[in-house]
């Protein structure tokens, strides 16, 4: 194998030379050009004026068939509220009867300090936080 | 603040009248309520600066735990669906809707205070939450929301009630 790869080479480099010879017949050469084009040839090194261009890639996902999400063809909206909401941390379910009203005023009770509390300071609070 | 009227209730007061009324719409199951854990953290922020001012101290983590536990209570028996702020915030752009919030709210006089009111960062917040929950409306006191425009609507209950 090593020595049909030598025997090719060696023939390749005869028919550059013989190329060479026949494209510049008439002009002189120096030795060092007529090397350069020589190993050009041989070892196609991309010209920077005119760069190997690169294979196209192969479209591997042309031939891929997807699969259809049901979820996406449901009416508009639908799929966002269905999919991209996320679990809560407490779900809906209907409230137990009195619970607003057993509730009312629960702070107050827990702290008796406040009791006394007018619209005023309620006003007061909601005043500091639109400060933010 | 809803939470606030209802739980501190005063009876003269208007605003709180109209806060229970409104729960107790909730209630009937004419609404159905979300809020969530940046809801809980505003709650707890205005019930602590209220007790510091009018008690003239510290409030205990003790303290805290109550009101805490008060208003999660509440949550619960009421069926209010809570959700997590931060797990909203990782499946929503919750901060770039709040700045498209603040860019389309319309600031406006206020009919009583005729001071302007516009939407604030905080308030931009909730009402970018409430978009991303797919809420209708925004129950508020606060005039501030009557300006925000887009897919959710102001429902100001001092108007409503």
């Amino acid at each position: 194998m090593q020595h049909f790869y030598i025997r090719n080479t060696y023939l390749l480099i005869t028919r550059v030379k013989l190329f060479t010879q026949q494209q510049f017949k008439g002009t002189r050469m120096s030795v060092n050009s007529q090397m350069n084009i020589e190993r050009r040839l041989l070892y196609r090194e991309p010209s920077g004026n005119s760069p190997e261009r690169k294979p196209p890639l192969a479209n591997d996902y042309l031939s891929r068939i997807e699969p259809l999400n049901p979820l996406a063809v449901t009416p508009a909206g639908l799929y966002d509220r269905i999919v991209k909401l996320p679990k809560p941390v407490k779900s809906w379910h209907p409230a137990s009867k009195g619970t607003a009203e057993r509730f009312k005023g629960c702070l107050s009770d827990a702290f008796p300090e406040l009791k006394d509390l007018s619209e005023e300071d309620l006003k007061e609070i909601e005043r500091k936080r639109h400060k933010l | 603040m809803v939470f606030i009227y209802h739980f501190f209730y005063v009876s003269k007061s208007k605003l709180a009248h109209k806060a229970t009324l409104f729960l107790k719409d909730i209630e009937s199951g004419k609404y159905m309520g979300i809020v969530t854990s940046f809801t809980i953290a505003e709650y707890l922020a205005a019930t602590r600066g209220l007790l510091c001012e009018k008690r003239n101290k510290q409030v205990s983590p003790q303290e805290v735990l109550t009101i805490k536990k008060s208003l999660e209570q509440f949550i619960t028996q009421m069926g209010i669906i809570l959700y997590d702020a931060d797990t909203l915030a990782i499946n929503h752009a919750v901060f770039a809707e709040s700045e498209s919030m603040i860019e389309g709210d319309v600031p406006c006089i206020g009919k009583y205070d005729g001071k302007w009111h516009y939407l604030k960062g905080a308030d931009a917040l909730h009402a970018a939450f409430a978009v991303s929950v797919n809420a209708e409306a925004i129950a508020t006191f606060d005039d501030d929301f009557k300006g925000v425009c887009g897919s959710v609507s102001p429902l100001m209950l001092s108007e409503v009630y």
